[in-house]
């Protein structure tokens, strides 16, 4: 035969053979295939303090208790507990038979294992904070376990879903190996992980609570939304999690595909300084909300779908519901008069004539950075002289810890319980109070709140709190309440947003599925 | 010639630790300390307090500098983000780098060398203006949009190939299939500045003395073409291909991004970012050693191109 025939035959056989071989490979039926915006760094429970962590180890790992309807606590592993009447202790009772995927039987041991190793200092976890209350864990029986605080702490059960280990396992091969290749006793197994390439699980069939309807799930990392949004289109994945605002608008005509979206992602706000000039003004920050309309305006229109206004720091699905009062105490937008209190301002000599206002904000998030540079458009326009200091967020946390820093916006997620939201926040010696904010009344409202174990008085606490750092100081002011949404093709059932901290694919309620 | 290879290689080592004591000073200046950055604004000062002590961040600057050179020796180097060793995350994401940095440097040579010829032999041709056209685009277009469009063509209009990952090894055909798109939106750039550099660099070999004796005495155009004028036209061509060699293994970071593709760009990035100061250390010491390395293989081709170079 020709030379040059062969050659082009073989070369075109080569090409039908890669181009086709898509077309053929056909992935098993319940398998899904999820698009995450990064990679997983480790997947052992003790150190999950990185979202992307805590979210893959949410379907390998069960916790003594879980996340059911609204984020209210259900039984997990502990099918019951007691609270002692001091509240002092926790006693809880574990289901039996239950098996990690090795097949060893989850006892009290591994429980107690579970948090000793978080509690050890030597071990570094961040999860340490929420759980140092711990005085000293009891192993009364195979199956009953009972946690002693040195203190009694209303939010403590949220540190119960942590994921349990097995100890036997974890002795044997050690932390390093154990990040690797985890085993614990949740509705997926882990088949292989290829880091920055995907994680494959597997269906735990002797699961305890249900049997897990999907037989495979495919977590790929993929950090450009861009390119998430068309591996969606081309069926590469079918679920994306957090993608780009202008990504979602093509999704939510197209009746292919679904997006869901429900609060849970956290609050975007602004903070002034408590401890710099003239930032710690009452009349200036007054003035410089006057002049901004960014945040009933302008935020709507940067967020789309993804947030909705917020007037007050915790989000709309946790207590205490203070947005009618904070929305009333908001300053109103109105140049006119900021002009005014800017003039007097100066005359006062409260700021220079040629004082500017830097606006920090860090730069990996787009929302955020357009929301600061329409606020400093309205500032200039107001007559401040206003700049956006858009940071790399380390440079900038550490401008912010050594005080150097007047107004910033940033924003923040946690666990449903107040506490973890307003504590830190706004106690003096809170170790995110990053407006050095300093307010006695507060500092006892929120000791109280959280030692206390009646709903009324802590909900009537956390109501002040907020009214006074949010209505009254104005030490920060929330924009946005970010929505978490999912966009997924019409065959994923049973899939609902709602919590950042997990994928809800086996859970009390949901059993996610594919439907042809 | 072997005596000038081993001189070379042992000249490594110094301009290693030169590289080293640049990135430890660099390191040190950036703002933002690991412990703060990974741990976010979640974290406790104890939390803190602990993550530096493990990773002896407390201590004093000569010792760090000490244990990171130490550590990374003898191969114990620890990440702070991933928690296991740093070269053994390199080593991971080296494969993929090399794979997708060798597959895109030959498709570049395959394509824009003979471009660059027929270019330049029938130049003002038709052929000539539209080769160099879209070798001008090639330049201009960034890699990252070039790889969003051929996404767009490949996978979602014509479901062809995948639209981003790493399909594992060479060796199977899902590998070559994830690899394809991302490989040829890389070599863009390669194949625009190596065609045009070959088609200039053969333009000025074709007019030397020697071309017009060759063409005297009869020889065939082929012959005149492919042994005279084309080895000499390639100095240049392959000086230009090792320096983009190294843009091929580190800096195809946008490439990467847009692909998903687990290589060592991406990783250099996100070290940064985590200020995760061994996985730095380490990323970057490896890509400057293939830097070296590289430059070092170019300059021994040149023996074997032009025989007036002889490092004897």
């Amino acid at each position: 035969m020709n030379k040059k025939l062969f050659s082009t035959l073989l070369i075109t056989l080569l090409l039908v053979g890669l181009f086709s071989a898509g077309v053929f490979a056909q992935e098993d039926e319940q398998t899904l295939v999820i698009g995450f915006e990064a990679d997983v760094s480790s997947l052992d429970p003790g150190f999950a303090d990185i979202s992307v962590n805590e979210r893959v180890n949410s379907l390998i790992f069960d916790g003594l208790v879980e996340y059911g309807k609204n984020n209210k606590i259900v039984p997990g592993i502990s099918f019951n507990w007691e609270v002692s009447e001091d509240s002092k202790a926790y006693t809880f009772h574990l289901q039996q038979g239950i098996e990690f995927h090795n097949g060893e039987v989850l006892t009290a041991e591994d429980v107690k294992f579970t948090y000793e190793r978080i509690l050890d200092q030597k071990n570094g976890s961040g999860l340490r904070g929420k759980v140092s209350i711990i005085d000293r864990i009891e192993v009364i029986d195979d199956y009953t376990v009972k946690f002693v605080l040195s203190e009694p702490n209303a939010s403590f059960l949220l540190a119960m879903t942590f994921g349990i280990v097995p100890k036997d396992y974890v002795q044997e091969v050690g932390a390093d190996q154990f990040s690797r290749n985890p085993i614990g006793a949740g509705p997926f197994k882990l088949e292989e992980w290829v880091p920055d390439t995907r994680i494959v699980l597997t269906a735990n069939e002797t699961y305890w609570m249900k049997d897990p309807k999907l037989s495979r799930v495919i977590i790929r990392p993929i950090p450009e939304s861009s390119v998430q949004a068309m591996e969606l289109r081309s069926g590469g994945i079918d679920v994306a999690v957090n993608l780009d605002v202008g990504q979602l608008e093509n999704f939510k005509d197209n009746s292919q595909f679904q997006v869901k979206s429900a609060p849970g992602g956290g609050v975007h706000f602004f903070g002034f300084n408590d401890k710099m000039a003239p930032f710690n003004n009452q009349k200036f920050r007054e003035a410089f909300l006057m002049a901004s309309p960014t945040i009933e305006q302008i935020a709507p229109q940067i967020y789309g779908a993804k947030g909705v206004t917020a007037y007050s720091f915790v989000p709309p699905t946790l207590w205490p519901d203070e947005r009618d009062y904070l929305k009333e105490q908001r300053v109103n937008f109105n140049p006119e008069q900021a002009r005014v209190k800017l003039q007097e301002l100066k005359d006062e000599g409260i700021i220079d004539d040629d004082f500017t206002v830097d606006i920090y904000v860090p730069s990996s998030d787009n929302a955020r950075v357009k929301v600061v540079e329409a606020l400093v458009t309205s500032l200039r326009q107001a007559g401040f002289n206003a700049n956006a200091q858009v940071m790399e967020f380390g440079a900038m946390w550490d401008k912010l810890n050594a005080g150097e820093i007047g107004v910033y916006m940033l924003s923040f997620v946690s666990d449903p319980d107040p506490e973890y939201w307003l504590y830190r926040w706004f106690k003096s010696d809170g170790s995110l109070n990053k407006s050095f904010y300093e307010n006695d009344l507060v500092d006892e409202w929120l000791t109280k709140a959280r030692t206390s174990t009646e709903q009324s008085v802590r909900e009537k606490m956390y109501s002040n709190v907020l009214r006074k750092t949010l209505g009254e100081d104005k030490v920060l002011v929330p924009v946005a309440h970010i929505n978490q949404i999912y966009v997924m093709n019409n065959s994923v059932m049973d899939l609902q947003p709602g919590n950042p901290v997990i994928i809800p694919l086996v859970t009390p309620e949901a059993n996610v599925y594919l439907e042809n | 010639m072997f005596g000038y290879i081993i001189k070379r290689l042992l000249w490594i080592i110094p301009v290693l630790i030169g590289v080293s004591l640049i990135l430890f000073g660099i390191m040190q200046l950036i703002p933002g300390d690991p412990a703060s950055v990974l741990l976010g604004p979640k974290a406790s000062q104890e939390a803190v307090d602990t993550l530096n002590e493990r990773f002896g961040l407390n201590k004093p600057i000569y010792t760090q500098y000490y244990l990171l050179m130490k550590n990374f020796i003898t191969g114990n180097l620890e990440s702070i983000y991933y928690r296991v060793t740093v070269i053994s995350i390199i080593l991971d994401k080296l494969k993929a780098t090399i794979e997708l940095g060798l597959t895109s440097l030959v498709i570049a040579v395959v394509l824009a060398i003979p471009i660059g010829i027929v270019a330049a032999v029938k130049k003002n041709s038709f052929f000539d203006y539209f080769s160099m056209m879209l070798a001008t685009l090639g330049i201009s277009v960034p890699v990252f949009f070039t790889g969003i469009i051929l996404i767009y063509i490949f996978s979602v209009n014509f479901n062809l190939l995948p639209s981003s990952g790493y399909g594992g090894s060479l060796l199977t055909v899902q590998g070559w299939r994830h690899i394809i798109l991302p490989a040829v939106s890389l070599s863009s750039i390669l194949i625009a500045s190596t065609s045009r550099l070959t088609r200039s660099s053969m333009l000025d070999i074709l007019q030397e003395d020697y071309i017009r004796t060759a063409r005297a005495k009869g020889l065939k155009e082929k012959i005149v073409i492919n042994k005279h004028a084309f080895k000499n036209a390639m100095i240049p061509v392959i000086t230009n291909i090792g320096n983009q060699m190294a843009t091929l293994f580190g800096g195809a970071i946008l490439t990467e991004t847009v692909f998903a593709w687990p290589g060592i760009g991406r990783l250099a990035v996100k070290a940064v970012s985590y200020r995760d100061q061994p996985l730095v250390f380490g990323t970057i010491l490896v890509l400057s050693f293939l830097y070296v390395l590289t430059n070092l293989f170019i300059d021994i081709l040149y023996v074997f191109i032009d025989p007036q170079i002889s490092y004897s």
